[in-house]
């Protein structure tokens, strides 16, 4: 019986995972995730994409937010900082995708250290405010800056490829969207072994303690901001690529709240909980849908009530699995992990 | 029996040739709209779905089209354009022959991609939109005057009637929309040679328009047009009550809606406001709410405003372009008769349709009304007149 805890060296207590056996669910999960597009229509192809764009952005925010414990509402803002940057590159600047992608995302890092430098005195809620003024002047920007960024008429992505697949073809943006999600995540769970994710830790349990131990709290929040914020671009950059036309509209306030939510419900901290719960999210209006289809209610009859209800569900659905699981859906991952692995002796 | 296995064949070969149009079987045509059904601003699209389920009813009552029934699927966007986008994509996964609801800019905006992509004819109906139409698609057909011509025209009515001393401003806000009602007034403004001050916006989604008007005043202006949606108009009414202003002020078709005229009604002002189909609860529309009362459900019929006329007479001219096809119903064959229609009529609903000119565009032709809010009566001033 494996117990899962006993090493013998920093090593193994740093790497990734001591368990093959890991090594071979997170191949078969990437397999199934290959092969995905081939077994699904369109729509759920787009949702499936949508799942993996957020996931990039939840994991982004959760260096921020739960690894670092700086709370931020200002991811909408970062998206459309990504996806506007993105576009212009690319329409504009004629770039490549495959360059203009990661620039978006530095470019969104850069520009939220005007953020972070101010933010550095600042904790919790104080934080969470200045990030969402910070996301609204973002939008008036981009409003108001008509010459280029189109102002309220929005701005149109041309057709690229992006490694030789299409952005207008389905199954070609989903695995755009999979290849950054997969290095995403293996970029931030290195990220978390590193020096730089330990400090982060020690910040958000105490950043008293974790300056007295010499950890230079100006420069590992400014690199939490950057880091985060340049992921979020990323993100913002697929979004646009996904949509290939972007408003305002696009990168409502909303989107921050709803990245949050992510987190929460996934589980604070954890880059596998960051990920369940943007699929969970992300996908809550379709399971809604299921559930009314099963009792006949499809909105073909003319009743409005249905899209209501099925608003309503969503957030019913919300607050249940907070109640019940309120160290959110890796916290269940975990305790079904551990029955299993000590079974039959598991209580 | 040779000529029986060439029938027998023909039949073959002609089969799978109707079977790659999306949303039509022997017996069924599908429809799609993807509205906002859900949430705060849902009212255009629960009146426009409810106006585009009237002009199916009125098919199907007939018997349908050539034999086959006609329904409709509505994807919900919430005012999102991501979600309009996963909701095109899910209609034309489950197969429709074309989209007959766009909902706002912004989620036409994020649907054209799919739409240029799979070439689904469509009516934007819910929503103007120079996007549409800007470059001209033979698979995309609108129905409404633009924003510019409504206040332009409006403008100019002012200008001809009221003839206010001092100069014209416009507030409005912050997203195409705003933008659209900020040139018809500049237009109008250059064109007729009238004075003016510079122009004023605000943030999408703000109630209190203090700050706005008395800078306004300070300025002395005669006359004001206003690019909100809803709650904007009776925000800036009581702004001016506020302040004894009492000038002219033009709005949206939006101003002429129930719920915008009953916020209104504290402020003791009536005002303008154009549209390019008939005040819902005129008597020009007696006939549609009659027809409503036959064919729609109560909850239906409660859900009825200006977004169910545009709905019905953008559905009603995809159905009289499929009817003309006749059996062989195809999306090509849809375009084609929809671009041929020059003078459906549209019951006094709007000006005749016309979708032969060059943008696609029909109802082009603006009506100027006077609400009175205090009494909740709507008045229209002029005919439909087209500004172009």
């Amino acid at each position: 019986m494996r117990t899962g805890h006993a090493v013998e060296t920093y090593g193994r207590l740093l790497a990734l995972t001591t368990n093959p056996i890991t090594w071979a669910w997170a191949g078969a999960l990437v397999a199934a995730l290959v092969a995905l597009p081939w077994a699904v229509s369109g729509h759920l192809l787009v949702v499936s994409t949508t799942v993996l764009i957020a996931t990039v952005g939840v994991v982004g925010l959760n260096v921020l937010t739960g690894t670092t414990g700086l709370i931020s509402l200002g991811q909408s803002g970062f998206l459309a900082i990504g996806g506007y940057a993105c576009g212009l590159l690319i329409r504009d600047l004629s770039l490549p995708t495959e360059l203009a992608v990661p620039l978006a995302g530095l470019i969104t890092g850069t520009l939220s250290l005007l953020i972070g430098v101010p933010s550095l005195r600042l904790k919790g809620l104080y934080l969470a405010i200045t990030t969402l003024a910070a996301s609204l002047i973002v939008i008036h920007i981009i409003l108001y800056a008509e010459p280029l960024t189109g102002g309220p008429f929005g701005l149109r992505i041309p057709d690229v490829s992006f490694l030789g697949l299409r952005i207008a073809d389905g199954r070609g943006m989903y695995y755009i969207a999979l290849i950054v999600a997969v290095l995403t995540v293996v970029f931030v769970n290195n990220l978390m072994r590193s020096r730089s994710g330990r400090a982060w830790i020690a910040l958000r349990d105490h950043d008293i303690a974790a300056k007295s131990m010499g950890i230079d709290l100006v420069r590992y929040k400014l690199l939490s901001f950057f880091v985060s914020s340049s992921i979020v671009g990323v993100a913002g950059a697929l979004m646009a690529l996904q949509l290939r036309f972007i408003t305002a509209d696009v990168f409502g306030l909303f989107l921050s709240i709803e990245a949050l939510a992510m987190l929460l419900v996934g589980g604070v901290g954890s880059v596998a909980g960051a990920i369940l719960g943007a699929a969970f999210i992300v996908l809550l209006p379709e399971i809604a849908r299921g559930l009314l289809a099963l009792v006949g209610w499809t909105g073909e009859t003319g009743s409005a009530h249905v899209f209501e209800i099925r608003a309503v569900v969503t957030g019913v659905l919300i607050i249940v699995m907070l109640r019940i699981e309120p160290d959110g859906l890796i916290g269940i991952w975990r305790r079904t992990k551990r029955y299993w692995l000590q079974w039959p002796l598991s209580v | 029996m040779k000529a029986l296995t060439y029938v027998a064949l023909a039949l073959c070969l002609g089969t799978p040739a109707m079977a790659q149009t999306p949303g039509v079987t022997d017996t069924e045509i599908v429809l799609g709209a993807v509205l906002p059904m859900s949430g705060p601003a849902s009212f255009p699209g629960l009146g426009a779905s409810a106006g585009s389920r009237l002009a199916i009813a009125e098919y199907n009552a007939k018997g349908g089209i050539h034999g086959r029934t006609v329904r409709m699927l509505v994807e919900d966007d919430g005012y999102v354009p991501s979600r309009a986008y996963q909701g095109l994509v899910k209609l034309a996964d489950d197969g429709i022959l074309a989209l007959v609801g766009t909902s706002g800019g912004g989620s036409l905006g994020a649907m054209l991609p799919v739409i240029d992509e799979k070439k689904i004819p469509t009516m934007v109906s819910t929503s103007v939109s120079n996007a549409a139409v800007e470059p001209v698609r033979p698979y995309v057909f609108m129905l409404g005057a633009d924003y510019e011509d409504m206040f332009f025209a409006q403008i100019k009515y002012i200008s001809e009637n009221d003839k206010p001393e001092g100069p014209y401003a416009v507030i409005a806000q912050d997203d195409d929309y705003g933008a659209h009602v900020e040139a018809g007034v500049m237009m109008a403004v250059e064109k007729l040679g009238l004075p003016s001050v510079p122009p004023v916006r605000f943030k999408r989604g703000q109630k209190d328009f203090s700050a706005e008007i008395l800078r306004l005043r300070s300025q002395g202006i005669g006359a004001l047009a206003v690019g909100g949606v809803i709650a904007e108009t009776p925000g800036v009414l009581k702004e001016l009550a506020k302040l004894r202003m009492n000038i002219p002020t033009a709005h949206a078709h939006t101003g002429a809606i129930d719920m915008t005229a009953r916020l209104s009604a504290p402020y003791n002002m009536a005002y303008y406001a154009a549209d390019y189909v008939v005040p819902i609860a005129s008597e020009a529309a007696a006939g549609f709410r009659e027809l409503a009362r036959q064919h729609l459900g109560e909850e239906e019929q409660k859900s009825l405003n200006r977004f169910s006329l545009t709905g019905y007479l953008g559905t009603k001219a995809v159905l009289a372009a499929a009817e003309a096809c006749g059996r062989e119903l195809t999306r090509d064959c849809l375009n084609d008769n929809l671009k041929k229609i020059d003078a459906l009529d549209s019951g006094g609903l709007s000006s005749p349709l016309d979708f032969t000119n060059d943008r696609n565009t029909a109802a082009r032709e603006v009506q100027i009304v006077r609400v009175n809010p205090m009494e909740n009566t709507v008045e229209p001033l002029t005919g439909f007149v087209s500004y172009r």
